[in-house]
């Protein structure tokens, strides 16, 4: 269930956690679990997949690690990435402050 | 990081770092096998993984675990190939499912199946007086249908094996094939 909510999301959450600095994937899904106190845990199997749709949209780019024998690819949000990551969290918000209205706290 | 994973790879002399070598090696094999994926981006996602996979066993080994240990979790965590072969394969935008999926071949089938009924109302209605350049016909028509017949069984059998195949796959060749043939 959980999983399910985070697919329709993924590729917000994984350009928010880019804005913090470029990562290979690894990285991103431990930030990402961490940053969420362990109820992210992204589907590793779908991680790059999506990864490479942001990539084709020019939402990031990426480029091997050099830096180590091990070959990593490192991803960076993009300025295009940016401006996408705006307009979904002003969508988020939106979205957000309608389920509240719905399913918040009965008064 | 790089230290230990140099120690996993390169290592000959222990046990346990052979068996994570030939855990991870066997793994990866098995998503490359089930893995839909065109070439070139097949071989950066299987990178992708290993390093991935790679990493998180240096993670686990670092607080601890042994590297046999870590191996497995790092793979349970990945899941099964299958599974792992289904994320990573294409994503459900470029790929074809339901009717979409048989499209391509649908129209080389029609073909074929009308033009097996030609083959088969010639084959049996031409005359013992015909001439030789009517039977050069029929045996041109013939090995067309044969032909027609080999691209759809290609197309169908390329279809059977790739559940979930991208939108313009190969399937679509036999299609522009099957009516080259016709026309020509």
């Amino acid at each position: 269930m959980a999983q399910d909510r985070i697919r329709g999301h993924l590729n917000a959450l994984l350009l928010a956690t880019l804005v913090d600095g470029p990562a290979h994937g690894y990285a991103l899904a431990q930030s990402l679990r961490i940053a969420s106190d362990g109820q992210l845990a992204i589907p590793e199997g779908s991680l790059y997949p999506a990864l490479r749709r942001l990539e084709d949209e020019q939402l990031v780019e990426s480029q091997w690690d050099t830096t180590t024998n091990r070959r990593r690819r490192i991803y960076e949000i993009t300025a295009r990435g940016k401006e996408t990551l705006t307009e979904e969290r002003r969508q988020w918000r939106q979205l957000k402050t309608s389920i509240d209205t719905i399913l918040g706290e009965p008064t | 990081m790089a230290a230990t994973e140099d120690e996993h790879r390169h290592d000959p002399g222990g046990t346990d770092v052979k068996m994570t070598n030939n855990e991870l090696r066997t793994y990866l094999d098995h998503v490359d096998q089930l893995l839909d994926a065109p070439a070139p981006g097949r071989r950066r996602l299987l990178e992708e993984v290993e390093g991935h996979l790679c990493d998180a066993i240096d993670h686990r080994v670092a607080t601890g675990m042994d590297p046999t240990a870590a191996t497995r979790a790092a793979i349970e965590e990945f899941g099964p190939p299958s599974e792992a072969a289904l994320g990573l394969s294409d994503t459900p935008e470029e790929t074809a499912t339901g009717w979409t999926h048989w499209l391509p071949i649908a129209v080389p089938f029609l073909l074929t199946a009308i033009a097996v009924i030609g083959a088969a109302y010639y084959a049996t209605k031409l005359p013992d007086s015909s001439t030789a350049g009517e039977r050069a016909a029929v045996r041109t028509y013939i090995q067309s249908t044969l032909l027609l017949g080999g691209i759809t069984s290609a197309g169908w059998f390329w279809l059977r094996h790739h559940r979930r195949p991208r939108i313009v796959s190969p399937a679509w060749l036999a299609t522009v094939a099957a009516l080259a043939v016709l026309v020509i």
